[in-house]
């Protein structure tokens, strides 16, 4: 029955199939296109097996009615072996080559070098492993038959043995190896050396019964068939028909062991499937399994470039020709018989309609003999690519197909010598990657330096234009003139207020205008310092910082020589870590216009009372606890002048020296509420004048001296002369001189306003 | 995240601090004076620990790095190890050691305290400059006036009734206005502290 | 001490603490918005921060030379919120805030400060310890130890908030030599007098307190404010009061 040929990938179908079983095209029923190449060689076959198709259906539907139940591919095949093998025993050679060799150049490469591999495991899988099974080579492939295009037009001469070692599927018995231990008898090239197959490469012996296989095919195939329906194995209606009486009978599992020999009615082949598997799979898991073999003596090397090429889903078919004649020596093939028989050609175990395009189409090219050289020198890309026919895509493969750049043209160029750079090199039929024009293992090297187009350098710069704009408007630095300009006015200050100070004991002395009146709080101060009882100690406490020392020196030296003179003892101590030191520099001032006065017997120093406030509180709660020790870490209150002192209220008169108007504050709050009728008097600075005023107006504070005037007219209260007198001019002098200076200077601030540049 | 038994210890120690003050228990008096101690203690060891930080992490660290006050880091450095070796050795009583006081900082502070009169000058001068509004130009107007009355150039107003007065007048002006400015610094602390007493303020982490 | 000092203090206390926990709540800051009049320092000051963060400089925060056992430490206290906050606000700035002070006691709370905001925002191992320092033990040595901090250092704010005397003006004549913006406030009155005659802007009185409200640090902030303004009205009801009797001869 005529095959149903799809129109877009030209696969046979079921004539009663609608749709493509490869492609899913639909299919009209009067289609009947013929292959675009109407080189496959498997066409061939078809015609033969179709001319033999009658006998080979009646055949197989002999078969079919026996228990075995064989499919007629199976049948045709085993029926175009045993004619091979008869054609090979009576010794015809006059067999229509042109035909086989049409035919053996259709053949793919990849099939070529199996052919002419198997003739070297041939001899060895038979003595080895007899029952050895195999299964069929044609595993079915969606991608063979996805590919299967066209096949070159010339083929190998390898068809007709091939195809007869297929048909029978399994040598058997003497003729087997008869045949097989003919050297290049299955060869239909020129009588290539075979090369033996290496251990892997040797094939297990194609001991396999038809009959099993062909029960095995029936639990193995049916469902595929019955699943694809189409494809070189699928059956034909006629024989489908007649499996489908058998239906009824279980499918029987069976293995290979449950094979028997072969039937008398196929001759046996020199095929082997596994064998054919084997090669296979090595070939895809070592490129070089046909490239690395030792020389053959006499046989032709397999190519292992074509081999690589075919990848046994990639048939090219165009190359075949060039493949074939580069069969390989181990192919399971080599035994075949090229002897192009027509009449098995017509008596073709296989319908057309079972094999692929491919297959159908291929031919049975010579094989040429290799040299011993690598294989890789002797292929020529430029007759490759000239052999080979590009296979034709499906359109709706093509149509979904990512385009890659050279991805088409690459396969067909394929140098052959190896690779000299990169990964591979030396390596030779290892598989070239296609050159992209960029070396894709390396990474791409951007550099260090930044790469700015001529549009971003244009942006870059009007944005750093913008932005010098906005920083020359609002620059906040200070110009370097504005600096000297600072300098310079200082040092203009510095240098008047000290020639106004220098000046003043000379130039300005005759202006000099003493106080008139005594401030009362001065007063206050002389009154009860006067008053005091010389029994009673007197507590100084000095709470200032070095900084103002030399201000309350002055202020302090008369009052401090009054206590003097008054023969007081007197106890000190500090708030402030230096201020012990400067308490006791003070008295010794003081003590050196004092005849009389022995500090060692009348004054004793506890040192320094930490803790600010919270000390001052401590002292006014128990003074003995806050000060235990003198600055010596003597026991200070075991001594003379402290043995009747247990609080605060003992002492004759509680002197503070102070610098700030908060620590006179602390004092005056702390230690206040304990003092009872015990005056507290301060000696305090200029500064912090002002803020004790009001503790003085309130009667917590007996009266303080402070800044230049309170001492000068404490001086003059005691009538005495001190530095104060001395310095009245000096102070007067410089203070005029701050005054027309501010005056002066605030005058033009205010008419001539100069603004001010500064952050924030 | 600040742990809440920092919190509550400090919470704590302010109330029984707050509580012996207010009211003056001999038990609370017995658990504030003892706490009292212990926070001069801690101020004074905290300032010995902020010396080591200035000397270690900062003029130490500096000598490593690159500059032109490396030198003045070396200066400080050498100089605070000698101080204090003889501080130990001496001891702060000791007449020589309290000349370091008496010949070094006292004429350094002293200078520098110098230094305010002709800064502070100068800033006057441009007071109107940064300030140029009444309260400018009042301040402006007391700074002379007060530097007049101060320089004890009015002596003679003594003699003259009026201008006593008006002068003592003067005075108080500065003590009231201080005054009201006091009080609400006070407040200003009075709320401050009840914040960290009630743990609404934690200027502290743990 | 009067005897009922006591008393009139803890009830002081209690009022203040009463008062403001209740305008702490949610419901009343709800109810009852704050309203505060304008300080101009602080949004000077926030834009001071801002400008930092991005000319990616630093700002300068000065404790001044108070201790904690002072009474002058609410002023440090204010200061160091103060700190908390700039150093939130900053925290994005290329360089994080520097804190001088000259005590040891707040030293180590300010470098606790800047540590804890390192925490809050992930930066822990870029902190430097050494951004808070002790400057110096006396004043005039802070003064001088914090203007050399504040040299070579990419300041170009400076904030006083503590307790000050008169080496401000040293301080503040450091900040003007590095053209940065200054902000000043002190609970000492001579402090404040030099501020506003050397300080780009002057906080005065309470003002030095109402800081961290204004920077929006924590709702305690503001209800803080808020009683201020009650007791400040209660005190000067106190002083018309006894001022009125006074006249009247009651007193």
């Amino acid at each position: 029955m005529a095959e149903n040929i799809c129109p877009i990938c030209e696969r046979p179908n079921d004539p009663s199939a609608e749709r493509c079983w490869y492609c899913q095209a639909e299919l009209s029923p009067s289609e009947q296109p013929t292959p675009v190449n109407g080189t496959d060689w498997l066409n061939g076959l078809r015609e033969e097996s179709g001319q033999t198709l009658e006998p080979e259906i009646t055949d197989s539907t002999i078969e079919n009615e026996k228990p075995e139940e064989v499919p007629d591919w199976l049948a045709r095949i085993r029926t175009r072996e045993q004619m091979e093998r008869e054609a090979q025993a009576s010794g015809l050679t006059a067999q229509p080559e042109s035909t086989v060799a049409e035919k053996k150049e259709e053949l793919p490469d990849w099939l070529k070098e199996i052919k002419a591999g198997y003739s070297g495991k041939k001899s060895d899988s038979e003595q080895e492993d007899p029952a050895s099974e195999s299964v069929s080579p044609f595993a079915p492939s969606t991608v063979d038959d996805q590919e299967s295009k066209t096949a070159s037009e010339d083929h190998g001469d390898d068809n007709d043995e091939w195809l007869s070692r297929l048909a029978a599927w399994k040598p058997t018995d003497a003729e087997d190896q008869s045949i097989n231990n003919e050297p290049g008898a299955v060869d239909s090239d020129a009588a290539e050396p075979e090369t033996p197959l290496t251990p892997m490469e040797t094939a297990p012996k194609p001991q396999f019964d038809m009959d099993s296989l062909a029960a095995l095919n029936q639990a193995e195939f049916r469902p595929f068939e019955a699943k694809r329906g189409s494809g070189w194995q699928k059956l034909n209606a006629d024989e489908l028909e007649a499996e489908q009486q058998d239906d009824s009978q279980p499918e029987k599992q069976l293995s290979f062991e449950d094979l028997s020999a072969a039937e008398e009615e196929l001759k046996p082949a020199n095929f082997d499937i596994n064998a054919l598997r084997e090669t296979i799979a090595v070939q895809q898991t070592d490129p070089d399994f046909f490239g690395e073999k030792t020389p053959p003596e006499d046989d032709e090397q397999l190519d292992e470039e074509e081999l690589t090429d075919d990848d046994l889903q990639h048939f090219n078919f165009p190359g075949a020709e060039n493949k074939a004649s580069l069969s390989p020596e181990g192919s399971i093939f080599s035994e075949a018989q090229p002897e192009p028989f027509k009449d098995e050609f017509d008596s073709s175990p296989f319908v057309p309609d079972d094999l692929p395009d491919w297959l159908a189409t291929a031919r049975l090219g010579n094989h040429e003999k290799r040299g011993s050289g690598p294989r890789s020198e002797e292929l020529d890309a430029g007759e490759l690519a000239e052999g080979l026919d590009k296979a034709n895509m499906p359109a709706w493969l093509q149509a979904v197909r990512v385009p890659t750049p050279d991805a088409d043209g690459s396969d067909a160029i394929l140098p052959g010598e190896s690779t000299d750079a990169g990964l591979l090199a030396g390596i030779s039929g290892t598989l070239q990657t296609p050159n992209f024009g960029v070396d894709i293992r390396k990474p791409v090297g951007y550099g260090s330096t930044l790469k700015v187009s001529e549009r971003q350098k244009h942006s870059a710069n009007l944005f750093a234009n913008l932005v010098d704009e906005t920083f020359i408007e609002n620059d906040v630095k200070i110009p370097k003139l504005t600096k000297n300009r600072h300098i310079i006015w200082r040092l203009v200050l510095a240098v008047s207020l000290i020639l106004g100070i220098l000046l003043s004991t000379t130039l300005f002395a005759p202006y000099i205008i003493q106080p008139a009146l005594f401030p009362p709080e001065v007063v206050s101060a002389y009154d009860q310092v006067d008053a005091l009882s010389a029994e009673k100690p007197v507590l100084l406490t000095g709470d200032f910082e070095a900084a103002v020392a030399g201000e309350l020196s002055w202020s302090s030296q008369s009052l401090l020589e009054h206590l003097m003179r008054r023969n007081i003892n007197l106890v000190i101590l500090s708030s402030n870590s230096s201020g012990s030191t400067l308490m006791t520099r003070l008295i010794e001032n003081a003590a050196i216009n004092v005849e009389g006065y022995d500090l060692s017997t009348h004054v004793i120093t506890l040192g320094y009372l930490p803790g600010g406030a919270t000390g001052v509180q401590l002292l006014a709660g128990n003074p003995r606890a806050a000060m235990p020790y003198t600055h010596n870490l003597d026991v200070a209150w075991n001594s003379n002048i402290l043995h009747s002192v247990n609080s605060l209220n003992d002492f004759g008169a509680v002197v503070v020296l102070s610098d700030k108007s908060e620590s006179s504050r602390n004092w005056v709050e702390q230690i206040r509420p304990g003092l009872g009728t015990t005056p507290l008097i301060f000696v305090v600075s200029a500064q912090a004048a002002p803020l004790l005023q009001p503790y003085y107006q309130s009667g917590q504070v007996s009266g303080y001296i402070a800044g230049f005037y309170g001492s000068l007219a404490y001086e003059q209260l005691l009538q005495q002369t001190s530095g104060s007198l001395a310095h009245l001019g000096a102070f007067q002098s410089a203070m005029l001189l701050v005054v027309i200076i501010i005056l002066v200077g605030g005058l033009v601030a205010l008419i001539h306003p100069t603004s001010t540049e500064r952050k924030g | 995240m600040k742990s809440p038994l920092s919190v509550l210890v400090a919470i704590l120690s302010g109330l029984l601090v707050l509580a012996g003050y207010f009211f003056p228990f001999p038990a609370l008096i017995a658990i504030r004076t003892p706490m009292l101690d212990w926070a001069v203690t801690l101020a004074g060891i905290a300032g010995l620990v902020a010396i080591i930080n200035l000397m270690i992490g900062v003029h130490l660290k500096r000598l490593r790095e690159a500059g032109s006050k490396r030198f003045f880091s070396v200066v400080v450095i050498i100089t605070f190890v000698i101080v204090a070796g003889f501080g130990f050795y001496l001891g702060p009583a000791d007449p020589n050691f309290q000349k370091v006081v008496t010949a070094i900082q006292m004429p350094i502070e002293t200078s520098l305290m110098a230094l305010l009169a002709i800064t502070l000058t100068y800033s006057s001068l441009k007071m109107l400059q940064r300030q140029r509004n009444w309260m400018g130009l009042v301040f402006f107007l007391s700074v002379i006036l007060f530097l007049v009355i101060n320089s004890g150039v009015l002596a003679f107003s003594a003699e003259i009734p009026v201008l006593q007065d008006l002068l003592s007048g003067f005075h108080h002006i500065p003590a009231a206005g201080a005054r009201g400015i006091l009080l609400g610094i006070a407040l200003g602390s009075l709320a401050t502290g009840v914040r960290i007493l009630i743990g609404s303020d934690k200027p502290y982490s743990g | 001490m009067s005897q009922y000092e006591p008393l009139i203090g803890a009830v002081v206390f209690l009022l203040t603490s009463g008062l403001v926990i209740f305008f702490s709540s949610k419901k009343i800051r709800t109810k009852f918005p704050p309203v505060f009049r304008k300080l101009t320092a602080a949004i000077k000051l926030r834009r001071a921060i801002g400008l930092a963060v991005e000319d990616g400089t630093r700002i300068h925060v000065s404790l001044g030379s108070g201790s904690l056992v002072d009474p002058a430490n609410a002023s440090a206290l204010a200061g160091l919120g103060t700190l908390n906050r700039i150093a939130q606000l900053a925290s994005t700035s290329d360089l994080p805030p520097m804190c001088t002070s000259g005590s040891g006691d707040l030293q180590i709370l300010s470098q606790d400060v800047l540590r804890g905001n390192a925490l809050n925002t992930h930066s822990l191992g870029q902190l430097d310890p050494g951004l808070a320092r002790m400057a110096g033990v006396t004043p005039f040595s802070y003064a001088i130890g914090a203007v050399e901090s504040m040299q070579d250092s990419g300041t170009s704010a400076s904030v006083l908030i503590g307790d000050f005397g008169a080496e401000a003006s040293l301080l503040l004549d450091g900040a003007e030599n590095q053209g940065s913006y200054k902000l000043a406030g002190s609970n000492s009155i001579i402090a404040q007098s030099i501020f506003y005659a050397q300080a780009d802007d002057t906080l005065i009185g309470e003002e030095l307190y109402a800081l961290p409200a204004y920077l929006g640090s924590h709702a305690a902030h503001q209800a803080s404010l808020r009683v201020q303004d009650i007791l400040r009205f209660i005190v000067i009801l106190i002083l018309l009061g006894a001022v009125l009797s006074k006249l009247a001869g009651w007193a």
